[in-house]
């Protein structure tokens, strides 16, 4: 269990550090085009060779991996805080607050939601700033469904009825006394949609709908790459094994956390 | 649980209508709205615009709009013509319907048997001594990127091989089976891995979970034979958690589908919605996102029924009935 979570760890770190520290670590500049080799396979000038444009794989491989990241991340926090606020809302007021959101959470989860995320970005155009709030927008019913549950059952108990009789407000229940208990499940949850963003988002950018060049992310660099398949395949292969390995190192941690978590919870 | 699946399909049309609501207001924000495919003609002058215009409704308010859409799509199943082709919609829909079951049915079939194969044997293999190669595997699954993986398995078995069709459906008369079965190995696989790597983990820690039952020592007193035990016994209880699972992944089908459908130029409606959002085809990507909507919620009440089959639990009067068989244990 130990190494289910060291392991993964340190791959995410040492990927983490290589995308930040791109500007330091890559050969070229980000766009640039060497008119030279277009297409090219790896050399001694181009690692991983260039891409159809001639822009240099490699280069372009570290730079993804900010962009690509920094969505993930972004989507992550909007789908917390969305998940969050109606979680707590359905647990803590409950009632009428209750079936709504626990409707809302039935409706994202039973319709097409990518092929309409797919038209959203299309509409959006390329705004790289609205892809998070698509993708957190939609994937945050994990969350809320942890929240509410957690919150009714906790609601009822010592400490929160404590609270209440020391006169603290709604609000300072939920977040300094209620969010915490409820915390662990949700990091957990949290630490998937990393994995699970990342793949969406890559995705859209590989269907030419998501992030566009020439910012990179890996799942843009892939878009048309096909095309190129039989020419540079490492073109095609690179920015796609970054991603799996990545979203590994995601869902291994999640799977490392969670058996923690459960084994705490037993041993209680 | 009867009652559960009228629900289920009562809930449907305000859901269909939302989505509709939803990707209806989404199409018409785009840059250019509906006209712009036909604006986009450097010969077309203003007047020809707003006749177009005009021609379409697209000069009324978007409220009137969509009641005018949704009055000929929900009381007529008319979905009106595509911008591109001036063909009906739901003609070229469902021209690509088949394709799309075919790819669907195959992905849930491969998963379903590979995977179920793989959960029985591993948890009879000792749950602990394959938990850690059997997590790994399964979490690849759920990592890998699905147009990564199509990707490389068109460079491995058709372009470095040669033995698989890079892409394409084989349809008609004259083609055999086999034929069919070769286009439809490499994107059915593909679709099948994220399927196959959940269903596979459920239904093993269900299988784990269940050989360790009071039942199942019950079984074995009684002298059963192990196979019965395991296959009958232990795997009836440990299907049911794991269908569960499968179906509320069915809307991620169809995310597999258009990726799938696009990578491997499979003929769908994943594949031709695509091309429609590509083309800003807003007629034929509305009734797409209807078509998909209402075939997840057919598919999700298929799952419903399915569950009450093989759980006596959700039968009418058979709640009582297993509660009672208990006590006799």
């Amino acid at each position: 269990m130990k190494r289910m979570i060291f392991w993964p760890a340190i791959m995410l770190v040492l990927i983490i550090a290589v995308s930040a520290f791109a500007p330091m670590l890559s050969p070229w500049q980000r766009d640039a085009i060497d008119l030279d080799s277009i297409a090219a396979p790896p050399s001694g000038t181009h690692p991983l060779g260039t891409d159809s444009l001639g822009r240099d794989v490699m280069t372009r491989l570290l730079y993804g991996g900010r962009f690509t990241l920094m969505v993930a991340f972004l989507s992550v926090a909007v789908a917390l805080a969305v998940g969050i606020v109606l979680g707590s809302a359905a647990g803590w007021v409950g009632g009428a607050a209750d079936r709504i959101v626990s409707l809302t959470i039935d409706f994202f989860l039973s319709v097409p939601v990518f092929l309409v995320m797919l038209v959203a970005a299309s509409a959006a155009g390329g705004k790289i700033w609205l892809i998070p709030l698509l993708i957190g927008g939609t994937s945050w019913m994990e969350t809320a469904r942890i929240v509410r549950s957690r919150f009714r059952q906790i609601r009822e108990e010592g400490f929160v009825e404590a609270a209440r009789a020391a006169g603290a407000s709604g609000p300072w229940i939920v977040f300094r006394h209620m969010l915490p208990q409820a915390a662990g499940a949700v990091l957990v949850a949290a630490t998937a949609g990393l994995a699970g963003a990342m793949l969406v988002e890559s995705a859209l950018s590989f269907l030419g709908f998501g992030v566009q060049p020439p910012v990179p992310t890996w799942g843009n660099m892939m878009h048309g790459a096909w095309l190129t398949l039989r020419t540079s395949p490492l073109a095609a292969f690179a920015p796609g094994l970054m991603i799996f390995i990545t979203c590994l190192g995601f869902n291994l941690l999640c799977e490392g956390y969670r058996r923690v978590l459960a084994k705490e919870r037993g041993s209680v | 649980m009867g009652s559960s699946i009228i629900k289920r399909l009562a809930m449907a049309v305000p859901l269909v209508v939302l989505v509709s609501i939803v990707t209806f207001t989404l199409l018409h924000l785009a840059p250019g709205g509906p006209a712009g495919v036909v604006s986009g003609n450097p010969k077309a002058t203003g007047e020809d615009i707003s006749r177009i215009r005009e021609n379409y409704g697209l000069d009324r308010p978007l409220p009137i709009q969509y009641l005018m859409w949704s009055r000929q799509v929900f009381l007529r199943f008319d979905f009106g013509r595509s911008y591109v082709t001036g063909r009906p919609v739901s003609a070229m829909i469902a021209e690509r319907v088949p394709a799309t079951l075919e790819l669907m049915g195959a992905a849930l079939l491969l998963a379903v048997g590979v995977g179920g194969v793989l959960a029985v044997v591993s948890a009879l293999r000792g749950g602990d001594r394959t938990d850690g190669f059997f997590t790994i595997v399964t979490t690849a699954g759920i990592s890998v990127p699905v147009f990564w993986l199509g990707l490389i398995a068109i460079y491995i078995f058709s372009i470095r091989l040669g033995l698989l069709p890079a892409g394409g459906r084989a349809v008609g008369d004259g083609v055999s089976l086999a034929e069919r079965l070769r286009h439809l190995a490499l994107p059915a696989s593909v679709l099948s891995i994220a399927w196959l790597a959940t269903w596979s983990r459920y239904l093993r820690s269900g299988l784990i979970e269940s050989l360790g039952g009071s039942y199942i020592r019950t079984a074995r007193a009684k002298g059963l034979a192990e196979r019965t035990v395991v296959l009958k016994h232990a795997l009836r209880g440990a299907v049911l958690p794991a269908v569960t699972v499968l179906a509320m992944q069915i809307p991620a089908l169809f995310t597999g589908a258009v990726i799938t459908e696009t990578v491997f130029a499979w003929p769908g409606m994943g594949r031709l919605f695509y091309e429609g959002l590509q083309r800003q085809d807003y007629t034929r990507v509305l009734g797409i996102v209807v078509i998909a909507s209402i075939m997840i919620i057919l598919m999700n009440t298929a799952g419903d029924v399915l569950n009450m089959i093989l759980d006596p639990r959700t039968r009418p009067g058979g709640e009582a009935a297993a509660r009672g068989g208990g006590e006799a244990r």
